[in-house]
């Protein structure tokens, strides 16, 4: 076992911990919306480490750097494909509080809250 | 030790497939959805590490794109009602 395997696992068992936290956080937050934030920021965090992992793995160069690329897109996708779902949620009012602390959304929109688009 | 990682990813894409069944409101089963094709592809990266099959890393790259656009397809029709206005 070289040092680069050893790196490689490192990689990957960060990204296993990562894993765990997701999956905590999808099961166990109270809300709609802070399950969402735990799948957007921490499962990318993941997915990234993943890629890195098994590029530092295979290391050869177009087959890391197919990966890499797999993983920047991931970088890239995860959070505006969790965005859309949550701007649609919020327009549709899913799962919505009574009253807000701080609600700037819905000045930016310029309508109350109540009505639909 | 590869193996080990991919069994440890699906048996969490496992537990995760409770939040998709009993989840309370649409988009918890979105999320849910999507946590689980990101712990696949993932999956699927690890297998062609193991069985030493370079054209799986392709697919992988179709699987997430192609993910990506079926979330942005649900998110608008969910949105809107319809695709096309």
């Amino acid at each position: 076992m070289t040092i680069r395997l050893i790196v490689a696992y490192f990689f990957m068992a960060a990204s296993s911990a990562f894993a765990i936290v997701t999956v905590l956080g999808l099961l166990r937050f109270p809300d709609v919306y802070t399950r969402m934030h735990a799948a957007a920021v921490v499962l990318t965090m993941s997915a990234v480490l993943m890629t890195i992992g098994t590029a530092i793995y295979v290391w050869e160069f177009f087959l890391s750097a197919k990966i890499i690329l797999v993983g920047i897109f991931f970088l890239f996708s995860n959070p505006m494909a969790t965005h859309a779902i949550a701007r649609a949620s919020y327009k549709r009012q899913i799962a919505l509080p009574k009253e807000y602390e701080i609600d700037a959304y819905s000045d930016y929109l310029g309508r109350d809250t109540d009505g639909r688009s | 030790m590869i193996t080990g990682f991919a069994i440890f990813f699906s048996i969490l894409s496992i537990i995760v497939s409770y939040r998709v069944v009993v989840g309370p409101t649409i988009t918890d089963r979105l999320i849910g959805a999507d946590t689980i094709g990101i712990f696949m592809s993932m999956v699927m990266l690890m297998i062609a590490l193991k069985y030493d099959v370079a054209m799986l890393v392709d697919i992988v790259l179709a699987y997430a794109v192609l993910l990506f656009i079926d979330m942005l397809i649900y998110a608008k029709y969910f949105e809107h009602g319809e695709l096309y206005r």
